[in-house]
């Protein structure tokens, strides 16, 4: 099988000392951040990008993967040690996790949401390499029309799933869409929307709107929790390990968990928040228990843990294939891609096959590495956790200002940086959800570029939208997604009313 | 008494109405275009405030004027201290970032961040003189000396000691 030996080209790549080293460093620099109250894999990676400038595409990808695991880890370390998510996916873990760390099981919960974790990323590593190849064929049937359709109905779902409401889904959809319009349009040459400022355009780099949203703008919102006081993490740990019982419990809802999570996870805007909480859900219905749950039961913490992280692998198929990133944080894993010159999509695994499996290998290395690195060395890292907060959010805004400026040499993005991160913070206080916006922005460009190459085929008529089947199938589905939670949500209401 | 409901939905309509017509407005008035369709850069920008205005009315139908006043007036009533504080906090930081982007290619980049991160360190840290300072240094030479020599990317430089 061609693609095997390609994975396994990837693997020996990956597991080269340096190669290991660097998802080492990546993955302790990544569990700091991820740590971090209300920082999570986004911010990690985001802030972190720039270490990866200068490295060759192959290296980058090693250490990026190694921050993106090690942010979910510390994400979970610290749901289950302080009650602090670090972003939405990492919730669930909250719920059975810090629980069970009152109930001094910190132990076990450390251990089984790794352990979890790693199991949940491994087995859907399996499914991604069956499923990527067949996948980017069919992707590459798409003519322009069709790759259009395929964005809207990819916009139009996350913006219809995501949290809150949906119309403003729409509106944070639109608005990042308007701000991929920005610079001189590649077509006519002639320059959009920059308000005369040179700067602007070469357009507005969505690596700097990222940053601006994730790094800056949490920050902005965990400023409260600094003047809330801290919350001081349990520090001395016994050995960090599993049961024979506690296994035996948890396997089953483990694997269970997995499919779910990495279905989940390969919809567009659905991603791990969904993922690990419809895994909470299903576990608390098949349990004999119920009522256990919530109050430090294992299993409430192992399924999310696992569907969290098999959605995280999920995910890297629309990105990969399509070029169409799921959720905020492969959002920014594609940034991390197109910064190298890399651009995800169905002819990546012709062009670039190294590169594909190259990544794909190296996730599933740093799933290996990440999880020997957290179970002994746990009690350390929480060590640097409780270093103090109050120092590490000044040095998270330092490394997004650096990082702005190692990516376009201008202080003029500073602004735009400063900008958005204020945007951010009070797009979370009229309730506008932001991963809809940072999908936009990235896609915006090549989206308008097929809606105008398939304007000029059809010699502007818009016929050539419904002409396929394929076409008439995505728009059916861009319907679909709409429609069904609106009709969904008046359901309910109603249901509401009568009872 | 039923709790009620607050959002600021009709100020986010309303935003989003305002937004997407200024934007139209901008689009229409784009260059034409010299070859092929003279509107083609226009067209995409057009269809988008139109989506924008839609949806901002649809949020507008949604919500309502009272629902908004609400939701400021409680805003108002539920401030804590804290909640202040954590505004000046931003209020500083955003004042900072301003500051500190006039002054990175001018003091370069070790000055610039040694005074940022400084501030930015007393803000959250309280006066902790020793460790701020000391971080704020340690940090602006080590990200300065990675980046230049191990990573490769330019940093402004210090003036008159060109390092």
């Amino acid at each position: 099988m061609e693609v095997l030996s390609l994975f396994f080209d990837g693997l020996l790549t990956a597991i080269q000392p340096y190669h290991l080293l660097l998802i080492t460093f990546g993955g302790v620099l990544g569990t700091i951040v991820g740590m971090l109250p209300g920082l999570g894999p986004a911010t990690g990676v985001a802030v972190l990008l720039p270490i990866t400038f200068s490295m060759s595409p192959t290296a980058a990808l090693i250490t990026m993967a190694g921050v993106y695991y090690g942010a979910m880890f510390g994400g979970s370390r610290s749901s289950i040690l302080i009650n602090t998510p670090g972003d939405g996916a990492a919730l669930a873990a909250t719920f059975d996790g810090y629980p069970m760390a009152m109930n001094g099981k910190a132990e076990s919960a450390l251990a089984i949401s790794a352990i979890a974790s790693f199991i949940g990323g491994l087995i859907s590593v399996v499914f991604l390499i069956a499923l990527a190849t067949p996948v980017a064929k069919f992707a590459l049937k798409f003519g322009p029309a069709e790759y259009f359709l395929l964005m809207v109905a990819a916009l139009s779902m996350t913006a219809s799933m995501s949290k809150g409401n949906m119309v403003k889904g729409f509106i944070a959809t639109l608005f990042g869409l308007m701000i991929s319009t920005v610079g001189i349009d590649a077509q006519s040459g002639i320059p959009r929307f920059t308000f005369g400022i040179l700067e602007l355009q070469t357009g507005i780099d969505f690596l700097v709107v990222i940053i601006g949203l994730y790094a800056l703008g949490e920050v902005f919102k965990a400023f409260k929790a600094i003047n809330e006081g801290k919350k001081i993490p349990q520090k001395k740990f016994g050995r960090i390990w599993i049961s024979k019982e506690e296994w035996q419990k948890t396997w089953l809802p483990i694997l269970r968990s997995t499919p779910l999570g990495f279905v989940v996870g390969a919809l567009p805007g659905a991603g791990g928040t969904m993922a690990s909480l419809m895994a909470y859900n299903n576990e608390k219905q098949f349990s004999n228990n119920p009522d256990d749950f919530g109050k430090g039961e294992i299993v409430g913490l192992a399924a999310p843990e696992a569907a969290n992280n098999a959605a995280s692998v999920g995910a890297f198929i629309p990105m990969l294939t399509l070029g169409i990133p799921g959720s905020g944080t492969t959002a920014v894993m594609m940034g991390a891609l197109l910064m190298l010159g890399i651009q995800p999509g169905p002819l990546l695994f012709t062009q670039h096959p190294d590169v594909a499996w190259g990544l794909i290998a190296s996730m599933v290395i740093g799933n290996f590495v990440l999880a020997i690195v957290n179970i002994p060395m746990a009690g350390l890292l929480v060590r640097v956790l409780s270093v103090d907060a109050k120092i590490l959010y000044p040095i998270v805004l330092g490394l997004a200002f650096v990082g702005t400026y190692a990516i376009s040499s201008s202080v003029v993005d500073f602004f735009i940086l400063i900008i958005f991160g204020v945007l951010g913070y009070f797009m979370d206080k009229i309730k506008i959800p932001t991963a809809p916006m940072i999908l936009a922005v990235i896609v915006g460009g090549t989206m308008e570029q097929s809606f105008r190459q398939a304007t000029r085929i059809s010699n502007g008529s818009l016929g050539i939208f419904v002409e396929s089947p394929l076409a008439l199938a995505l728009i059916a589905i861009t319907v679909i997604s709409v429609v069904y939670p609106a009709i969904k949500a008046s359901l309910a209401k109603r249901k509401a009313k009568t009872v | 008494m039923e709790k009620q409901k607050t959002n600021f939905d009709f100020l986010t309509g309303l935003i989003t109405i305002v937004i997407g017509i200024v934007y139209g407005i901008m689009s229409y008035m784009l260059k034409r275009s010299p070859m092929g369709n003279p509107l083609s850069p226009s067209i995409f920008p057009l269809i988008l405030a139109c989506g924008m205005v839609l949806f901002g009315i649809i949020l507008l139908l949604r919500s309502d004027l009272e629902t908004t006043k609400r939701a400021f007036a409680q805003i108002k009533a539920t401030t804590t201290a804290k909640d202040k504080l954590s505004h000046q906090m931003i209020f500083a930081t955003v004042a900072a970032a301003i500051i500190y982007a006039f002054l990175f290619e001018r003091v370069g980049y070790v000055i610039a961040t040694f005074l940022f991160m400084s501030f930015m360190l007393t803000i959250t840290n309280g006066k902790k003189w020793l460790m701020n300072l000391l971080t704020s240094l340690i940090f602006s030479i080590v990200v300065y000396y990675v980046f230049s020599y191990l990573l490769g990317v330019i940093l402004p430089k210090t003036p008159f000691l060109n390092i």
